[in-house]
C-alpha cells in the first residue's frame, strides 16, 4: 500500500464513542468540577491588594526599623 | 439560522471566565476524537472511558488557569496521553503484566469493540484498526495523532514532548510498519 492510500485510510478511520449514559455521567461530572473550581477561587478586591502590595510591607519595614533601632541603642548602652 | 460555531479561541476566552457552555462545547467537539486516541493508543475501552473522564474534569478544574492562546486539541490529547503513560507506570508491575510481556511478547492487542462499533466499520476499518494494534505503541501514538487526528508533526512533538524530527521519524517508521502489517496480514 502506498503513502497516499495509507494515509487516506488512516483518515477514514471512524471516530468511537462512549455510550450515552457515559456520555453525560462524564459531562455532569465535568461541569461539577467547575463549578466547584468557581466557588473555591478566592475574590481579590482592590482594597485587599493595596493592602498586601503597599500597607503590609510597610508595617513590617516600620516593625523591623525599630527593632534594629532598638538593638543599637541597646547594644551601644552596653558597651559604653 | 443558528449562529456559527465559536472557534476554539472564543470557547477558550470563554472557559476563563467559568462559562459551563463552553466546557460542554468543548466536550461535544472533541470527545469522540479523544475517547478514539485513547481507546487506539490503550487497546483498552474501559480504561480508555476513565481517562477521558479524568481528562475532561482537569479541564474544568484548570480552565480557569488555561493560557489565552492554548490550543485545545493538543492539550487534550497532551493531558489523556499523560494520563495514560501514568497509569501505565502504576500498573507495569502487575502480575498480568509481567506475565504478558514475557510469556507472550508481541500479542496484538485489539479494543474491544461493541456490536455497534463492529456494524459500522467495515472490513477494511476493521483490517485497518487490527493492523494498527500491532504497530509498537510509539509508533501507534504517532499515527493516530498525525494520521488519524490531522495533528501537525510538531504539534504532535508537543503533545509528546520529543523533538520535532524524533516525532517525523516515529510518523515515518510507524506508516512502514503498517504497511507491512497490511500486506502480510
Amino acid at each position: 500500500m502506498d503513502d497516499d492510500r495509507l494515509d487516506d485510510a488512516l483518515r477514514a478511520l471512524p471516530a468511537h464513542d462512549v455510550e450515552a449514559w457515559r456520555r453525560e455521567h462524564v459531562r455532569t461530572l465535568a461541569r461539577r468540577a467547575l463549578a466547584r473550581r468557581a466557588l473555591a477561587r478566592p475574590v481579590v478586591t482592590r482594597w485587599r491588594r493595596t493592602y498586601r502590595r503597599w500597607v503590609e510591607p510597610a508595617f513590617l519595614f516600620a516593625f523591623c526599623t525599630a527593632h534594629l533601632a532598638w538593638t543599637f541603642a541597646a547594644t551601644a548602652a552596653v558597651l559604653l | 439560522m443558528s449562529a456559527p460555531a465559536p472557534d476554539d479561541g472564543e470557547l477558550v476566552a470563554a472557559l476563563r471566565r467559568g462559562d459551563p457552555d463552553a466546557l460542554d462545547a468543548i466536550y461535544d467537539r472533541y470527545r469522540a476524537r479523544l475517547f478514539s486516541f485513547l481507546a487506539r493508543l490503550s487497546a483498552n475501552r474501559p480504561l480508555a472511558e476513565d481517562l477521558l473522564q479524568e481528562t475532561f474534569i482537569r479541564l474544568a478544574k484548570s480552565g480557569r488557569d488555561l493560557a489565552p492562546d492554548t490550543r485545545l486539541a493538543a492539550w487534550l490529547f497532551a493531558t489523556g496521553r499523560n494520563l495514560y503513560v501514568d497509569h501505565r507506570r502504576r500498573t507495569l508491575l502487575d502480575f498480568d503484566r509481567l506475565r504478558d510481556l514475557f510469556l507472550w511478547p508481541g500479542t496484538p492487542v485489539r479494543v474491544e469493540e461493541t456490536p455497534f462499533d463492529l456494524a459500522r466499520a467495515g472490513e477494511a476499518g476493521r483490517r485497518m484498526e487490527l493492523a494498527l494494534s500491532s504497530v509498537p505503541e510509539v509508533h501507534r501514538e504517532a499515527l493516530l495523532l498525525i494520521g488519524v487526528e490531522g495533528l501537525s508533526p510538531a504539534e504532535a512533538a508537543r503533545v509528546t514532548g520529543v523533538p520535532d524530527a524524533t516525532m517525523r521519524k516515529r510518523w515515518q517508521r510507524g506508516r512502514e510498519i503498517l504497511a507491512e502489517v497490511l500486506k502480510h496480514g
